[in-house]
């Protein structure tokens, strides 16, 4: 499994001092300490958030909604445990909900389509051409280029499973989806993913 | 037969599961397969480099923004996703129908003591000045924010109780009398068209009916498993967030607007 950057830190990890200082002055009444929280976490959040929604607005809801909640349940939170992987639990729980909320209203059917499709027949922009040496940067945005090709539902199951490290079970559980449906959903999305890539990846190989 | 797409990934994600002993066989002969796996795996790398998602500049004082004024009068999560649901809670609650009034008759029926302060003696509410329909509501609220406390503290005493199954059969009980009432409050949910909560008392119940139906020897393993069930369906959060904003004072169902009758 590939390291990233995205993924929680270790949950042993020390607790930053600030995020210390932060919630005991919110425990002892003072709400505008909660900024500090915002401040240190909200783009961390925001990316995380972004992965699972693909769309910039929908992901400052859903970091909104999980700064709310973390707010209230801050008296339930463990000084042992790790706050950002805290409240990244609790962003990703808050995208289920948005995403389950956004399938209900948006796309009934799609859901039930899933079975009958095999991957392939949705557009695909032009492979990128491999015949010029890509810098990183221009990697990444290739990278981003190609999720937003997946569906809403594809790329949640995808980043359910490929970041998050949530078992194809769990993701149709969380979405509301049968096991086939889920497990479809990331095989789809990683076809995608691999007719767009793939090129990038031979092109490095053998420079 | 070479492996598939599918057999790759499942085989990249280590959820080849059945198939685990095929698709290892199958790349220890063939180097086609595994050159096809190698290229997955570098692919897939590439996803972790994706540079999207980064916010603007300014995006922590934009948050700030949204969020603060919200601090100080908690709750309004619960409320949104509830949405147009209040009105017609109220109207499920004043026109006495069937389950409403079965719902009411078994209130009666209990013991009142667990009733929050937020909401007043119930004593006093049943036999105060109010409209027979506005006290009817107003039991309503209470009864529903007494069932999902009674819910919360039973599925966190579960989620947060050791491996031990030793405590299963008092909370086999417990999940039983809560099925009870839930579907209750779930009949009155769907009376007032309000799916988020029916949803939710969905949930619920089929968590309270694998608990209630747990049997004699459960292992330690099933039991674990049932507990981190609770945390997958995030239940026991959203149970918090709404029996937390009904002690804020925001009750499930709104007063009906002054004026209006039914
Ligand atoms: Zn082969």
């Amino acid at each position: 499994m590939p390291a990233n950057g995205f993924r929680p830190p270790p949950s042993n990890s020390p607790m930053h001092e600030s995020d210390q200082a932060a919630i005991a002055a919110v425990s002892a009444g003072d709400p505008h300490a909660f900024r500090v929280l915002v401040d240190r976490h909200g783009r961390y959040l925001h990316r995380v958030a972004y992965r699972l929604t693909g769309d910039h607005s929908d992901a400052e809801d859903v970091v909104q909604e999980a700064f709310l909640k973390a707010y209230r349940q801050l008296g339930r939170f463990e000084a042992r445990a790790d706050l950002r992987t805290w409240l990244h639990k609790i962003a990703v729980n808050c995208a289920i909900d948005f995403i389950r909320a956004r399938k209900t209203r948006a796309m009934p059917s799609a859901v039930e389509d899933l079975d009958t499709l095999d991957g392939g027949d949705t557009p695909m922009a032009q492979p990128p051409s491999p015949d010029r040496q890509l810098l990183s940067t221009e990697i990444g945005e290739r990278v981003a280029e190609s999720l937003q090709r997946l569906t809403p539902l594809e790329r949640a199951a995808f980043m359910l499973r490929h970041l998050e490290g949530r078992s194809i079970d769990e993701i149709g559980t969380s979405l509301g989806l049968r096991t086939e449906a889920a497990k479809h959903s990331v095989f789809r999305a990683v076809k995608k993913m691999r007719v767009a890539l793939e090129p990038l990846v031979d092109a490095r190989h053998g420079e | 037969m070479h492996l598939t797409h599918d057999d790759l990934v499942l085989h990249y994600y280590g959820e080849s599961a059945a198939e685990a002993a095929r698709i290892d066989a199958h790349l220890a002969s063939c180097g086609d397969c595994r050159q096809a796996l190698y290229r997955l795996q570098r692919t897939l790398a590439l996803v972790d480099t994706s540079a999207e998602g980064e916010p603007a500049p300014g995006y922590e004082a934009t948050m700030w923004a949204r969020i603060q004024d919200q601090l100080d009068t908690p709750l309004p999560w619960w409320r949104r996703l509830l949405s147009t649901g209040t009105a017609r809670w109220a109207v499920a609650a004043s026109t006495a129908a069937v389950a409403g009034v079965a719902f009411y008759a078994g209130w009666q029926a209990r013991d009142l003591s667990v009733v929050p302060a937020s909401g007043g003696s119930p004593a006093t509410v049943a036999s105060g000045t109010a409209s027979p329909e506005a006290t009817r509501e107003r039991v309503l609220a209470l009864e529903i924010g007494d069932h999902l406390d009674r819910a919360q503290f039973m599925l966190a005493e579960v989620a947060n109780g050791d491996d031990d199954t030793a405590s299963l059969a008092a909370e086999r009980q417990r999940a039983s009398d809560l099925v009870a009432t839930n579907r209750l409050v779930r009949q009155t949910a769907a009376l007032a068209g309000d799916e988020s909560l029916d949803g939710l008392l969905d949930d619920l119940e089929r968590t309270l009916v694998d608990i209630a139906n747990a049997p004699d020897d459960l292992t330690a393993d099933d039991w674990r498993a049932l507990r981190a069930r609770l945390d997958t369906q995030g239940l026991l959060f959203r149970l918090r967030v709404l029996a937390d904003e009904r002690r804020a004072g925001q009750s499930p169902v709104n007063p009906r607007p002054k004026g209006k009758t039914s």
